[in-house]
């Protein structure tokens, strides 16, 4: 059951109206009930498989806050805690590849070590979210949850549950004292989160899917430079609006329900550096990596060379989170090397010396353009089938021939001016900020217009006639 | 700062909603849109083939020829319309056949066509067959919506999506209603893709789409030489056809062999004929207009198959009460042979004037002379 499907909010709907009629905690045992079934329409297994995680966590949880009471064993019993959502994880996600590369390296034939194993949706993000509550529990900064009822929401609420963005416990826990009655700003907030995040997905995305797939899965061999620089910059604003329209979608469901979710994405592609991006892409994620795992793999704390070590291990186990895959561990390395040459490129420089409002400007957007350029190249491994694949496209961009391909296919230019447009509309998220603000007769006389306008949009230059999942359902 | 109440803001995404639904009328429902769609679209076959039929000759009795791509391509309505003048019986043919439409297709094609102030003296329809055997689910068929909903007045809002099947196509064809404008989502975007373009084509076709239409002189190639294996049914192709029209034609002659030429009768069809076929002839009844059905030639080798003489079911039991004419079966036997077929379904430009001729011939003699 997709965000963009009519069945969704048929369903969005029904668990609404059912939460406003209860109580609080009525309310969040629907919304755990409601968050399973979500789950189930997937696979009702896979039900199973979620339920056993939110059981396992729970008391993992109790144990280790009251290991820490008692002063003892703490330490171990989150290195188990830890050790069993990784090899779920592992199991699950990275078996069949490890298996797979395992018979490629000896040659062995394909299919005699396979299991077959499922992927189960969303188990990136729930075991994430898992780890990062009995850390949380074990450093002090949440106490172990003894409701199970509010646990198993934290875990599983549907909004966040299949792609994010990955929530804190620290961010979600309060939230659930706060017993907070829908307010009239939430309902107009999540109103203009959930229009806005569909017409990202069904309008920007689904529209420069169809340009990227028709690249990627079968124009690669046959196309010239041209064609690989629309198809990568496709892909590049595909996944953009994709992941970004999903966020605002779950936040916007969250709000009508009665939570808030931190923003996952601050217009990452006006970033001027590889960091900047990063702390401005999945945020979610950027933030757990370095909160979870670089951090506690020293950080900066252990010398200059080590830094280095820290970002390429932390950049490349987060691309091999997205997916078991080399393409997806080469990304993150790549990541993991720009971010390298960043900090040494800013070592070595220092800190700029102050220059002209005209001249800061022309540079952040030389800066920006390039950063833009280098995170667009990393797409190609991204979305590529296999090495072959990413090295063929790589050459097109920078060693194809023009001839074979001097046309834009349909529709990119107006996706271009379209998407220039909306960037200049929604800048520092003012069409976010202006349609939720302003009471009275003439701030709800300008959230009717830019509905109906939103859903002329909606209906008009969606593709509700292709179904093009989220990318990020697959992670 | 002044709170937002819950009710307020509830009762103007009601309004936004309600402007949203009032813009999509004005635009699309009120058939401003329609005026503008791309001449080539099925749509645009939808508009021709209107513009087509206001178009008929005012001077002499008039004829409208209705039916799918195969009236289309198989039928010319000048040369029909010469075939009465040299038998002395002057009357004016017109073709509203529209390509991948059905009957229910038809039904609201003729009611808009009907309507309008031009007389009609017959109305002339294709079957694929004489029996209620189609082979494919017709009234599930959701390509009908896109071909009628600038057709549809407030009074199908319930009778359209019910005479389809599944929830999900009743579902589709409610939101001809309510939301018109996704209907035309593909054709908006190729009009702001080149807008000059398409209003320039949208001009030509206006002032000649007509003459166009009369124009078409139809397909050249043919099949002959096209043998099936009587043990098998697998079919011996000339050269040089498309990889679509071998694998046409070789099922063609799967379902030929298997059938003998005739499909098994079915109570989905028996339902859907029923239902639109009887439309069509209360539609005509009510306009004073007499209609006449007759059965395509069916394909390349059907005269190698029986005769198949005796209509069955909705269309003999329509022509027993009176309702409608039903030209004989074998009317256009000789035509189904692979020199007058450029595929599998279609007659080409040989098939298309022996076609043209006879089925005038054969229609005038079921009209009594014009006064």
């Amino acid at each position: 059951m997709l965000f963009n499907s009519f069945e969704f909010w048929m369903f969005f709907a029904a668990v609404m109206l059912a939460c406003q009629v209860s109580p609080p905690r009525g309310a969040r045992a629907i919304l755990v009930v409601a968050s399973f079934a979500f789950y189930g329409m997937w696979d009702t297994r896979l039900m199973l498989l979620l339920a056993a995680c939110v059981v396992f966590n729970f008391f993992t949880g109790l144990a280790i806050g009251g290991a820490l009471q008692a002063g003892r064993g703490a330490k171990a019993l989150l290195a188990f805690a830890v050790a069993a959502n990784l090899g779920l994880l592992g199991f699950f996600k990275y078996f069949g590849f490890f298996v797979a590369s395992l018979s490629s390296l000896a040659t062995l034939p394909a299919g005699v070590l396979a299991l077959h194993v499922v992927l189960p949706v969303a188990i990136s993000f729930y075991t994430f979210e898992a780890i990062s509550y009995n850390v949380d529990v074990y450093r002090g900064n949440v106490p172990a949850r003894r409701n199970f009822v509010d646990f198993a929401l934290f875990i599983s609420f549907f909004p966040h549950l299949v792609a994010g963005p990955i929530i804190r416990p620290g961010h979600f826990f309060p939230q659930l004292a706060a017993h907070r009655r829908l307010s009239g700003e939430d309902l107009r907030w999540g109103a203009v989160q959930i229009v806005k995040g569909l017409i990202k997905k069904t309008v920007f995305a689904d529209n420069f899917a169809v340009i990227a797939n028709a690249y990627f899965n079968g124009g690669v061999g046959e196309s010239g430079a041209l064609a690989a620089w629309i198809g990568t910059l496709a892909f590049s604003m595909q996944i953009y609006f994709d992941f970004a329209g999903y966020t605002d979608i779950a936040r916007g469901c969250a709000r009508l329900l009665g939570y808030e979710f931190p923003p996952n994405f601050e217009r990452p592609y006006l970033a001027a550096n590889i960091a900047e991006f990063w702390r401005r892409w999945h945020i979610s994620l950027s933030t757990w990596l370095r909160d979870y795992l670089y951090i506690p793999l020293g950080g900066n704390r252990r010398g200059k060379a080590r830094v280095y070590v820290n970002l390429l291990i932390t950049m490349g186990l987060g691309g091999l989170w997205h997916g078991a895959s080399w393409n997806f561990l080469a990304w993150g390395l790549y990541h993991g090397i720009l971010l390298a040459a960043h900090r040494a490129w800013r070592e070595w420089r220092g800190a700029p010396p102050p220059v002209g409002a005209v001249r800061h400007a022309l540079g952040r957007a030389a800066a920006t353009a390039v950063t833009f350029l280098g995170v667009t190249l990393g797409w190609v491994a991204f979305r590529a089938p296999d090495f072959a694949t990413t090295w063929k496209v790589l050459g097109d961009l920078f060693a194809g021939s023009l001839a074979p391909d001097l046309s834009l296919p349909d529709r990119f230019l107006p996706l271009i001016i379209a998407t220039l447009l909306w960037v200049v509309l929604d800048r520092d998220r003012r069409l976010q900020y202006w349609l939720s603000s302003g009471a009275g007769f003439a701030g709800m006389l300008k959230v009717s217009s830019a509905f109906a306008l939103a859903l002329l949009v909606l209906e008009l230059f969606s593709r509700t006639d292709i179904s093009v999942p989220f990318i990020y359902f697959q992670f | 700062m002044q709170p937002i109440r819950r009710r307020s803001v509830g009762l103007w995404l009601c309004v936004g909603l309600a402007v949203f639904l009032a813009t999509d009328a004005a635009i699309f429902r009120s058939g401003w849109y329609f005026q503008w769609i791309e001449p080539l679209s099925a749509l645009g076959q939808v508009r021709l083939a209107l513009a087509n039929a206001r178009a008929a000759p005012q001077d002499r009795q008039a004829v409208l020829v209705i039916g799918d791509s195969r009236v289309g391509e198989g039928f010319s309505a000048p040369l029909a319309t010469a075939a009465a003048e040299r038998l002395g019986r002057p009357t004016a043919f017109v073709n509203a056949a529209v390509g991948g439409t059905n009957p229910r297709a038809w039904f609201y094609i003729l009611r808009q066509i009907l309507a309008s102030d031009r007389r009609y003296a017959a109305v002339v329809m294709m079957a694929p067959s004489y029996h209620d055997n189609d082979p494919l689910a017709l009234a599930d068929a959701l390509t009908d919506i896109a071909f009628v909903h600038p057709l549809l007045g407030w009074a199908d809002v319930f009778d359209f999506p019910a005479s389809f099947h599944p929830l999900a196509a009743k579902i589709e064809a409610m939101k001809a209603f309510v939301t018109e404008g996704s209907f035309y989502k593909t054709d908006v975007t190729n009009l702001l893709d080149d807008p000059q373009t398409r209003m320039q084509n949208v001009e030509l076709w206006r002032d000649h789409g007509v003459e166009w239409l009369g124009a078409y002189a139809g397909r050249a190639p043919s099949l002959a030489g096209l043998r099936a294996d009587d043990a098998t049914g697998a079919l011996s192709v000339p050269a040089g056809l498309l990889p679509l029209q071998t694998a046409g034609l070789a099922e063609y002659g799967k379902t030929l062999h298997a059938f003998a030429g005739r499909f098994p009768d079915n109570p989905g069809s028996a339902q859907y004929r029923r239902l639109w076929y009887g439309r069509i002839a209360a539609l005509c009844a009510q306009a004073g207009v007499k209609l006449i059905v007759f059965r395509i030639p069916r394909g390349p080798l059907h005269s190698l198959v029986a005769a198949d003489p005796q209509p069955t079911g909705t269309l003999a039991d329509l022509q027993a009460g009176g309702r409608l004419a039903l030209l004989s079966a074998t009317q256009f036997d000789d035509l189904e042979r692979p020199e007058y077929f450029f595929d599998y379904l279609h007659l080409n430009s040989g098939g298309r004037v022996l076609f043209s001729g006879q089925l005038a011939e054969a229609v005038l003699q079921r009209l009594p002379p014009a006064k």
